[in-house]
Formats: structure tokens, sequence, C-alpha cells
């Protein structure tokens, strides 16, 4: 059994196996890398890919939808390693290198070897067949020397430095074009992914910072938690408007790439597959519900590459004409990791403007929010409005996580929609969501302005709840544990809250998008900031 | 040193040169271009020729426009520039005369 990926050459969809996708990638990589400053950059990837498309096509018929490692790794040696400089040394007495016919080790592009090299993938430096010819990530440092020193080059991108790579160097430049040689799978340009700060929603207790933290300086999180909290404790409660400013500035990582960019892992085929495996013995393990949504989610995810295949398909039947057409790109094989679309530039421009707007009407709702919850826990009353005696308390908890939660997803709908910029129909809805909510939030403001006093009570009880709590941590030591515990109680996952576990029921059930269910948590610590008060203030 | 790869930075100098025949003989697409080169001692790769085309094409020598194939995506088909015709003749003066600097020195046979 082979893995399989499925890749975009200039707009086709193609299925190569692990190995395959990793030379080509790589291939693809250098290039881009020798291109860098050409002004024509983009428009050569493209004419490329699109040559790479056509000779994959070949190796593809009815019964056969996949190219291999060792096919792609032919395709490669066809077309030849990409000539940076072709604006030098093309001019005459420029290319001082070696011959035309550099062959496939030629370039830089380290032999990886295309049939054995199959198997040993990325995970690290191995030792392909000595016979074995391929492209490989090896190379990718070797790149840098001029023109067409292709023995060189395969040379020093060995670190198989053992004399073999030189071997496989002169064999290359002399125009036979078949590097031979130990290969190396450049464990070093894997081990370089870059690392960086994202919150991660996943498993997080408040917003995803500490785990976020945890994975960037890859310690334990319980460890930067703890920390967390005795930095509380020790500064008095100003760690908690730090930890709130870290949860606006700090991005969440929302796709697959970001959270591997997180933890610092390299984000490609092989990790994507072990991870992707690793989760499905988790899903496998405890078939919660979170993991059957997740499950759907892929499979939604799957339609939509579906149905661009589809469209695919169209057109290469219009292309097709009277020649009969060429066999279209296959089915995409399934989904390995669901992961929202990048984000357009568009999108992103607009998220610029939408997002901040978004994001304070966001924060004042949630504490419209918080306010109505206090005001009802401790005086039974909603904005005037008595709570009748007959009905439990908590139905009037739930009604308002409920009704929170309502009227806050249209607003995470809206900015995802922002951000991503597609589809279309989506942001609309949103928008108009985002709208009627904005009317309800005006409403809901004039209220508060007739009511004032409950306002300024309630902010005043805040801030004398934090003082008794800071007083009390400073005469008594001993209660710092209280402390601590009431740090905790902040984080107190919010599935413990009834209300959230009907709503997450209404969800599972419900056409709620991911982003509502995860992208809540920095409203929802005011949530649970809230009935901590509460709960705090009964005792 | 084989003949071959000493004449490896030559051949690589003088590609423009037959491109730029290649092209004024018939109106080409990349894959053409390969195969007509692929004959010859020229032969050469999408990874050379493509950033080589559009060095040309940012100099002038040559121009591209896009044609729907029978099969398959649209292709780039090529033709030369009045700069590069005109610089196709020089060369081909050059070469003449090089040719014959080539044949005058040395013992005659």
């Amino acid at each position: 059994m082979r893995t399989v990926i499925t890749i975009s050459l200039n707009g086709n969809a193609y299925q190569l196996d692990a190995g395959g996708y990793e030379a080509m990638r790589a291939y693809l990589h250098v290039a881009e890398q020798r291109l860098a400053g050409n002004p024509d950059q983009g428009e050569i990837l493209a004419d490329l890919e699109q040559a790479i498309a056509d000779k994959c096509r070949r190796y593809l018929g009815p019964h056969k939808n996949v190219v291999s490692a060792e096919e792609v790794a032919e395709v490669l040696r066809e077309m030849g390693p990409v000539d940076g400089d072709a604006g030098e040394a093309a001019h005459p007495g420029a290319g001082l290198g070696g011959g035309l016919g550099a062959g496939a080790a030629a370039g830089g592009l380290g032999a990886v070897g295309g049939s054995s090299g199959t198997e040993n993938g990325v995970g690290g430096a191995t030792t392909g067949d000595p016979a074995a010819r391929g492209w490989g990530l090896g190379g990718g440092a070797g790149g840098t020397d001029g023109g067409f020193g292709a023995g060189v080059a395969a040379g020093q991108s060995g670190a198989a430095s053992n004399g073999t790579g030189g071997l496989g160097g002169t064999a290359a430049g002399g125009g036979v074009g078949t590097g031979a040689g130990a290969s190396n799978t450049g464990g070093a340009a894997q081990s370089e992914a870059p690392r960086r700060l994202y919150q991660i929603r996943e498993g997080a207790v408040i917003s995803g910072v500490c785990k976020g933290l945890a994975a960037y300086l890859n310690i334990d999180v319980s460890i930067i938690r703890i920390l967390f909290v005795a930095l509380v404790i020790l500064t008095g409660g100003v760690w908690i408007l730090i930890y709130i400013v870290m949860m606006f500035v700090i991005p969440y990582a929302q796709t697959s790439e970001q959270h591997a960019a997180a933890h610092g892992w390299p984000f490609n085929a092989e990790e994507l597959v072990a991870r992707a495996k690793a989760h499905y013995a988790q899903f496998r393990e405890n078939g919660t519900k979170w993991h059957r949504r997740q499950y759907r989610e892929q499979r939604r995810a799957w339609r939509t590459q579906h149905k661009a295949w589809k469209e695919q398909q169209r057109h290469w039947e219009r292309w097709g004409g009277l020649n009969g057409p060429p066999p279209p790109p296959p089915p995409p094989p399934g989904w390995v990791a669901g992961q929202p679309p990048n984000p357009s530039y568009q999108g992103q421009l607009l998220n610029g403007v939408i997002s901040p707007i978004l994001a304070v009407v966001g924060v004042l709702v949630g504490f419209t929010f918080l306010f109505m919850l206090l005001s009802l826990v401790r005086h039974h009353t909603i904005f005037g409005w008595w709570w009748p005696h007959e009905i439990p308390l908590w139905v009037g908890i739930v009604f308002l996580v409920l009704l929170y939660r309502a009227i806050t997803s249209p607003l995470h709908q809206a900015r995802y929609a922002a951000y991503y910029g597609a589809p279309v129909g989506h942001a609309w809805v949103a928008l108009i969501g985002a709208l009627v909510w904005l009317a309800l939030l005006s409403f809901l403001a004039w209220e508060a302005w007739q009511h004032w006093d409950d306002v300024a009570d309630f902010f005043q009880r805040v801030v004398i709840f934090w003082q008794d709590l800071i007083e009390r941590r400073a005469t008594s030591p001993g209660d710092s544990e209280h402390a601590a515990l009431y740090f905790l109680a902040f984080g107190v996952p919010s599935c413990v809250l009834p209300g959230y576990v009907a709503t997450r029921e209404l969800k599972s059930h419900g056409e709620i998008d991911r982003v509502d269910m995860l992208g809540e948590a920095a409203d929802g610590d005011v949530v649970d900031a809230g009935l901590s008060d509460g709960a705090y203030s009964l005792q | 040193m084989a003949v071959n790869e000493k004449f490896g930075a030559i051949r690589k100098g003088l590609l423009e040169f037959l491109v730029l025949k290649v092209i004024a003989a018939d109106r080409v697409y990349v894959a053409d271009m390969l195969k007509k080169l692929a004959e010859t001692e020229f032969a050469t790769q999408e990874g050379t020729l493509y950033p080589l085309l559009s060095r040309m094409r940012r100099d002038g020598l040559v121009d591209y426009e896009w044609k729907e194939s029978e099969a398959g995506p649209p292709r780039k088909y090529y033709e030369l520039t009045a700069s590069g015709r005109s610089q196709l003749a020089e060369l081909d003066d050059y070469w003449r005369v090089i040719n014959k600097t080539i044949e005058d020195l040395g013992p005659k046979g």
C-alpha cells in the first residue's frame, strides 16, 4: 500500500505517490529559489508546472491514475535542472560549468533513491540504493552554484560526501545524466521548519495562549500553565491583563500549515500522513462527538474538492474536442487533513478592516452578556426584568448562554468569511446575520443605558472582587491556593457548564461552522469568569 | 576531458542563437523547439529553455501568443520580434566570420 497525494500543477490535479510528491516538491522548490529575483518567476514556474503536468499525463491511463515515484523521477530528469542564471549564462562564454547534458543529478538536486527512496521518505538521512536515480531535497543547499556546474553541485549536495557523491557528480558532469551515488534525503532541510507563535484552540483551557507558547517553546503545556498561574498570583492579577493582550495579539493557528508551524513540525506530506494516522487512531479510540464532527467536516471538504475535480473534468472535455480527449485527471482520493482554504489576499484585506470592528463589538457583547449573567445570578433580574421564581435559575443561565451563542455565531462567521473571502453567499448570510445582531446589540446597549446604575454596579463589583481576591492572598498566603483554584476556574472547561453542553448538542446537529465552536474561547472566558464569579459569591 | 564536455560551454552559449534560428523558421511552442533541438547536439530541457525564453522575451527578441491546441491546454507560440530578426542576422554574419576564421587557421588540408 502506498500513500497517494493529490497536487495541483498549474491548475490540473494529479495524484503522485508520496515519494514522487517529495521529489516534485523539492524540484519546484529549487526552481523557485533559483528563479528568485527573476521578474518572470511566476510565469516560468507556471510554464514548468504545465510541462511537468503534460509529461505526467503520459503515464496516466484509464486504469492508472497515480504517477509513481519512478515516473516522477523520470519526468523531472527530462525536465532538467532549472537554469536560474539563464540571464547571464546564456551569453557566450559565461556558462563555464559543464555540458548541456548535465543530466539528472545536475543542478544540485541530490539524487534520492527514486525507486527505493519511495519507502524511505523524509524522516531523516537515509541512504538510498546506490543505483537509484531521482530527485530529492538533499540538493536544496547545493543549488547555489552558478549555471551548469552540475557535477560540482551533485558532489556538494550529498552530505554523503563519502566519495560516492563525487562520483555521481562526475557522471552527471559527463552528460551521462544518472546521478549514481549514495543519496541523502536531506535531513537538514527538514529540521529547519519554521516555528511561529500561534494560539492553539484545540485542547485550550482559555484561549490557547499557553498551548501555543508550549508548542513554541517545546515545553509541556502544564508547566506553562502552572507558570502562568504563578505569575498571576505574583503580579497580583496584572498578568491576566497581559494574557488578555496576548489573546488578542497572537494569531490563531487555523490551517494545518499554521499548526505545523506552531509546533515547528515540518509541513510536508509524510508528516501530514503520520499525523492523520495518529488522529485516526485517536478517533477510533474515543469516537466522541467532537471527532465525529471533525470527520463530517473532512467529508465536506472532500466533497468540495470533488466538485472542483468534476469541473476540471469538464474542462478537459472541452479541450479534448476532436482528437480524443486526454484522460481526465483522476478524482481526489479523499481528504487527509481538513483545513480551511487559504485566505485570499482580498480576504485578508477585508479582514483587516472588518475584523477589528467585529472584535470590538464582540467584546462589547461579551461584557453585556456578562452583565446580564451577573445580574441574573445576583439579583434574579435581567435589565430590570425579574426572573420568575417558579423557573429555576439554571434555566435562565442556559437560556442566556444559548442566546449569547446564537448572537455571536453570525459574528464569527462574518469574521471567518471576511478572512477567507469566500464563499460569497456564505459571506452575505453572515453579514446579514451580523447586521441583525448589531441591531440587537444597539437595543441591548440602549437598555443598558436605561439601567445605568446596574452597569456601574457591575463594574464596581468586578473591581471589588479583584481587590478582595488580591487582599485575601496578601493577608493569608495559605489562601493562595484558593486564588490559584480560582484562576483555574476561569478555565474550567466550558463543557462543565450545562448551557454549553446543550449548545454543543445543538451545534452538532446544526449547520453552524466549525469556527464558531472553536472560535469562541475569547468570549468564552468571560462566560466562565462570570459563572465563577457567581459561584464564588454564592459560597 | 571528453570533447563533448569541452564544448559544453560553447553549446550553452550558442543555445540562444539556435533558439532564435528555430523560432525564425516557424512559429513554435516549447515542445516543438525541444523536439527540433533534441535531434542536434543542442538537445536541451524545459528547465533550461523556459528561463532562457523568458529572458529573451524580456530582451525583446521574441514574443509569444496563446493559441488553443486541439488537445490539452492552450500553448504559447513563440515568434521573433523585429529586433530578434536583426539580432539573428547579426549572429548569422558573426557565425560565418568565426567559421571562416576556424577554417583559415591551421594547416591547410
